[in-house]
């Protein structure tokens, strides 16, 4: 069981301790403001002043744009240039080799029947036709 | 340096070529085949040769006619390799390029058709018989 007296010694023990008057924190709280202030300022700086340092370095490490850098420009846009027109006519004859584009008949002669084909063994289109007149060979040419 | 100097090269060789596509030389033989009886006069051209031995089966050639022309857009051209045969081109479409033929025997029209030339692939056409062989027309498209 707690003893009362002895509760009784430590409250006042505890009355005697001196409290901080309203001035007192006051100051303290506007002391601890001003750090905190400094501190951020301190922090922003330090932020601007490596961005600064980053820009510089950047700026000099580039090359300002030289003729001859212009000129390679050119050469490498030409080179592309070259390039689209290189593919582009391989596309055009590609194309126009794939076409199958035989031969047609639209006319003839009476009597005459031709008829278009590809010959793959003969690697040639052909127009087989028929029905022409014999040439005899007292025919000289 | 070199390596663009090139490239430039070739891009100025490949538009021009790609400008050439508009004209098409051709060319058009007249040929007798036959067993025998005729001197073989079939210059260098082994591989229209195979073809025609293929198709035909004939031992010897001979060229006995031939024409050469460029196949211009607007503008009928006529082929007369002999006298016997002609051939007359007018451009029907350009993309791709497309040719009205007409194959006249004598000044007298036998056949009628369209036709696209191809590089490389020759058009033969299987003529009347003549003498103991045949007479065959080809059409080549030369590459220049």
């Amino acid at each position: 069981m707690p003893n009362y007296n002895e509760f009784e010694k430590k409250l006042v023990e505890t009355d005697r301790i001196p409290r901080p008057d309203a001035a007192q924190t006051e100051s303290a709280l506007l002391q601890l403001r001003m750090d905190l202030k400094q501190v951020s300022e301190m922090k922003k700086r330090s932020r601007f002043d490596q961005t600064t340092a980053w820009t510089r370095l950047q700026s000099e490490i580039s090359e300002p744009m030289s003729v001859s850098s212009w000129r390679a420009l050119s050469y490498f846009a030409t080179a592309v240039a070259a390039i689209v027109v290189t593919v582009a006519f391989f596309f055009s004859t590609g194309s126009q080799n794939s076409q199958p584009g035989l031969p047609t008949i639209s006319g003839a002669e009476p009597g005459i029947y031709a008829t278009p084909f590809y010959s793959e063994e003969a690697k040639a289109e052909v127009i087989w036709a028929e029905g022409y007149r014999y040439i005899p060979a007292n025919y000289t040419y | 340096m070199k390596f663009w100097l090139y490239l430039i090269l070739f891009s100025f060789t490949s538009s021009s070529l790609l400008l050439a596509e508009e004209i098409q030389h051709v060319r058009f033989s007249l040929i007798h085949a036959q067993d025998d009886g005729i001197e073989e006069r079939l210059p260098v051209q082994d591989e229209l040769k195979r073809s025609l031995e293929k198709l035909f089966g004939y031992k010897k050639y001979r060229i006995i006619g031939q024409a050469r022309s460029s196949l211009r857009p607007q503008a009928p051209v006529m082929f007369s390799p002999h006298d016997m045969f002609s051939m007359r081109f007018s451009k029907v479409t350009s993309q791709p390029a497309m040719f009205e033929f007409e194959l006249l025997q004598e000044n007298k029209p036998l056949l009628k058709g369209q036709y696209h030339p191809k590089p490389q692939v020759p058009l033969i056409i299987r003529g009347p018989f003549y003498d103991r062989g045949n007479l065959i027309l080809v059409i080549r498209s030369e590459a220049q």
